[in-house]
């Protein structure tokens, strides 16, 4: 029997060996090539300071002019204090909303939560477009009918405001927030709240004293990451700041990029504001978190139970009903009567309503295949970019190995830098990097890649607060019952992590499939897919026609969601 | 006696000349020529398949030279590659450092031109690629000329040139009379109530206040960049949004605005425009019609058949009917186009598109960034 045992564990350390040292170099200094060298590329060619054509100099003016730049100050000011309040707003909002689903009998709970991934899912400018039809302070709808209901002398709402920005972000930022945050109350195990229960704590009581601190990774992660999103946000920004002359760091960005000749170098520069920030959050992240345990799943059975609210269950209904109705449905609503018109919002044009739009989007010839690259991409990034995340978050939580801490830090960096700079110093890498890496140029697997780094962070971190929830002693029993590391990590590991993983994979999709900046340089002829499709649209200032697109491609997610579920609904059923 | 065979050796003298001039008049001798280099470059492009073009971003766009180019040469594709000219250019640099020659032809904005592919070597003179006598011949061009954003060098070709109107105002708000002037725009009953289109980044903004900058002056040209910059209700780079605050009436008056007025308008938003200022005139802008060909190309006869085909009356009718552009030659219909757009006959413009003026001056530039940098 314990010559038996000894075998037993002499079978189980050499693979685990053996793959440590065969695949674990390899795979830090994949990552190192993905992450650090584009990166880095990106910051030695800020100092270059030559103009296009001209022989390279080098020199520190790019980086001076950056910060020297007047408005500065108060853009950091505007970028902090939008970013703070969005934040502090948003993690009620989604500590709360994830408590209903989850955690509460509030019916139609399967409604909410739908409603909450759809506010995922809408198109950020065309939304933002909806709501200008709505509150605009000259034509907004709202506007005009409080001020002849009311009898007002002045419009009650001013969309183009301080106030205007962080409410156009409410419905996305707190949507994220809540895919973030609902898979870590999914899993939490219901004895500690029952125990809370029995010795007299409330409902309200449970949530702040027992929920909330034990899902501390899940929340800080998830406030790390809405911060550090709010801090680059700039599409709502552009359309709602600008005319209130409210200038925030990523407009800054934006304006070096689209400059003529695009200074990338002083972006570069300016984005090392988010770097920063980003190291300030790792640290305080780990300050936090240093010495606790945070499993909430372990060998034994856990109960997921939703508590009674009695006749309190209709009151979060309603809210949930109500936040829903006014921040998402309402805007949906615009953004789909303003894909019908031929400007959104004017209907004092002859002929306001048209359905040119829905007929010409479709027809486009090369709709077709941009169609079809993108599918490819956001399945491809979708896929490949959940398992990179799981091993990742599993490398820098489970393992002891050297570099994880950097590996940390690395995963946290693409978001230290707006779409377009990422695609910029991926083109630079691609097709600097020797002649076998410069075969991926032009393909759909080369824009995979960029969206897969550019949604790094996200995905390690939620991945890496799930990897820390689960506990240790699965794997040990793995081990210890003769399964390998690979066969442990697939068959304990990623079923456990299934809900984030499913979660992270579909934020994956959604990006690939909507985001233009991140894959600009990097698409040729035959990788277009149909966000550029929606860049032709824009260029012609056809936003409708744009919309249109977003309106499929959320549709389209949804026919994809709603596959996903039948076909795990059937294989319950075959399993029982 | 003599004389006779004097009048008949004069005689035949001068059918021999005639005759020898005759055979070798330029016509001919052409006529043989660019219909032996045409059937040449034409089989050799049947050879290698496609052309490579990157040019402005638009399905419009798009679909006019793809379809159209299809439809004339059925046996050469098209691969159409439309983004903005600083990302063009960036990716063309990149890929050349990498040795990679992917691009045949950049139709572009002339900044763009003279900014990078230029410096960057990347351009070939476009006129030895001319062949057909449709494009050759000048009768068919404005002015009996070809005209190029660099006039040394004749890199760049210039094939359509408009005039982009300084103004444009809410008729039921303003009336054209009381803004066709300069200094009315001063006027403190406009303080506020202006959309002044930027002028830092390229496009027509800054084209805008390069114009005014030649023709007031520098001194008397920074005075009106203050004064409006004070006037200014809102100063954006939204072309759309701008104008149609006009058409809403947010703002009554819109200065610099942006070409895509051309797309909104036939879409059927309304605006009154202002196509010159009484006192300063208008000034040409070429937009995206710069046509280059690029060096080492991949296709390089592909190149030579889609850019003959391009400058045809057929290839600049699809150009024109897409943007809304005034085609430089003449035979091209212009009936679709709005008449303020027409640059009018006897009236002297600006060209903005010239090598020297088309970016701003490092003074222009550091005075603007003072006065309208946000």
């Amino acid at each position: 029997m314990e010559l038996t045992k000894r075998i037993a564990l002499h079978r189980v350390e050499l693979p685990t060996l053996s793959w440590s040292w065969i695949l674990l170099p390899l795979f830090v200094a994949l990552l190192a090539f993905m992450l650090a060298y584009p990166v880095g590329l990106l910051f030695v060619k800020s100092f270059a300071i030559n103009r296009p054509g001209q022989p390279t100099a080098w020199g520190l003016e790019g980086w001076i002019a950056a910060f020297s730049d007047r408005g500065l100050p108060l853009a950091l000011a505007n970028t902090f204090s939008l970013g703070a309040v969005r934040v502090a707003i948003t993690s009620v909002l989604a500590v709360f909303f994830a408590w209903v689903v989850t955690r509460t009998d509030t019916p139609w709970k399967g409604l909410i939560e739908a409603m909450l991934w759809l506010g995922f899912f809408l198109p950020l400018l065309p939304m933002t477009l909806g709501w200008v039809l709505l509150l605009d302070p000259q034509y907004g709808l709202i506007n005009k009918f409080l001020m002849k209901v009311f009898q007002l002398s002045a419009p009650p709402f001013d969309i183009y405001s301080y106030w205007g920005i962080v409410w156009c972000h409410l419905a996305f930022s707190t949507s994220v927030r809540f895919l973030l945050m609902t898979p870590a109350f999914k899993t939490m195990d219901a004895a500690l709240e029952e125990a809370a229960r029995i010795s007299g704590s409330n409902n309200l009581g449970i949530l702040c004293r027992i929920t909330v601190p034990i899902l501390a990774p899940a929340l800080l992660v998830s406030t790390a990451l809405g911060f550090i999103r709010s801090l680059e946000s700039f599409e709502i920004e552009l359309v709602l700041g600008i005319p209130a002359r409210i200038y925030v760091i990523s407009t800054k960005v934006y304006d070096f990029i689209h400059f003529e000749p695009p200074l990338y170098g002083r972006a570069t520069a300016l984005c090392s504001i988010f770097l920063v920030m980003i190291f300030l959050l790792i640290w305080l992240q780990k300050a936090l978190l240093r010495g606790r345990e945070y499993t909430t799943i372990t060998g034994r059975s856990y109960a997921v139970r939703s508590f009674s609210l009695g006749p309190w269950r209709w009151v979060t209904f309603a809210f949930c009903m109500l936040f829903i109705f006014v921040m998402i449905v309402l805007p949906l609503a615009t953004l789909v009567m303003g894909t019908f018109m031929e400007f959104f919002g004017n209907f004092d044009l002859e002929k306001p309503w048209t359905s040119r739009h829905w007929a010409t989007a479709f027809t486009d010839p090369i709709f077709l295949r941009s169609f079809k690259n993108t599918l490819i991409l956001g399945l491809g990034a979708g896929v490949l970019g959940t398992l990179l995340y799981a091993l990742i978050s599993y490398y820098i939580v489970r393992t002891r190995f050297a570099c994880r801490g950097l590996i940390d830090v690395l995963s946290w960096l693409p978001w230290a830098l707006p779409g377009v700079l990422i695609s910029l110093a991926l083109l630079w890498t691609a097709l600097g990097s020797g002649n076998l890496i410069k075969l991926i140029y032009g393909t759909v697997f080369l824009l995979s890649l960029a969206i897969i780094i550019k949604e790094m962070p996200l995905g390690t971190q939620i991945i890496k607060a799930g990897v820390m929830q689960i506990s240790k002693e699965l794997e040990e029993a793995s081990t210890a019952s003769g399964a390998s590391w690979p066969a442990g990590f697939r068959r304990i590991m990623l079923p456990l992590l299934r809900p984030t993983m499913m979660a992270v994979g579909i934020i994956v999709f959604i990006s690939a499939v909507r985001d233009i900046p991140t894959v600009v340089f990097l698409s040729t002829h035959n990788s277009r897919t149909i966000s550029l499709l929606m860049l032709d649209y824009i260029a012609e200032a056809n936003m409708e026609k744009a919309a249109v697109l977003g309106v499929f491609i959320v549709f389209l997610i949804f026919v994809l969601l709603f596959i996903v579920r039948v076909l795990g609904l059937r294989r319950v059923v075959i399993q029982s | 006696m003599n004389n006779r065979y004097i009048r008949a050796a004069l005689f035949l003298g001068t059918v021999g000349f005639l005759s020898l001039v005759w055979t070798n008049t330029p016509s001919a001798q052409t006529k043989a020529t660019w219909q032996e280099r045409w059937e040449k470059a034409l089989a050799e492009a049947k050879k290698e398949g496609k052309v490579v073009v990157m040019a402005p971003p638009g399905d419009l766009i798009r679909d006019a030279m793809t379809q159209g180019f299809k439809k004339a040469y059925p046996d050469i594709s098209m691969e159409y590659s439309g983004a903005r000219g600083g990302e063009l250019a960036t990716r063309v640099k990149a890929e050349r450092d990498a040795g990679i020659y992917s691009v045949d032809i950049v139709i572009s904005g002339t900044s763009t031109a003279n900014s990078y592919f230029k410096p960057m070597k990347a351009l070939d003179p476009i006129e030895p690629a001319f062949i057909l006598p449709e494009v050759m011949d000048l009768k068919y061009w404005r002015d009996s000329r070809l005209e190029f954003s660099d006039r040394s060098t004749r890199y760049t070709l210039v094939f359509a040139t408009q005039n982009p109107p300084p103004l444009i105002f809410n008729p039921a708000q303003v009336k054209a009379e009381d803004v066709d002037e300069l200094n009315e725009l001063l006027d403190p009953k406009w303080k506020g109530k202006i959309a002044v289109q930027d002028p830092i980044p390229s496009g027509t903004g800054q084209g805008g206040f390069r114009w005014l900058w030649h023709v007031l002056g520098p001194e008397k040209a920074k005075d009106f960049y203050r004064k409006m910059h004070a006037q200014a209700g809102a100063i954006d780079r939204d072309q759309r949004r701008q104008i149609e605050w006009v058409a809403q009436g947010k703002y009554p008056l819109h200065l610099s605005p942006g070409t895509i007025m051309f797309q909104l308008s036939k879409r059927g938003l309304k605006f009154g425009v202002v196509s010159e200022l009484k006192d300063y005139g208008s000034y040409l802008s070429a937009g995206f019609a710069g046509a280059m060909l690029v060096n080492k190309a991949p296709h390089p006869n592909a190149a030579k058949v889609f850019l003959n085909w391009l400058l045809t009356r057929e290839g600049q009718t699809a150009w024109s009917n897409a943007m809304g552009y005034v085609s430089r030659r003449l035979d091209v219909p212009t009936d679709h186009i709005p008449s303020y757009w027409i640059p009018k006959p006897k009236v002297k413009y600006w060209p903005s598109y010239y090598e020297e003026d088309s970016t701003l001056t490092p003074e222009q530039e550091k005075f603007l960034k003072e006065i309208f940098g946000r």
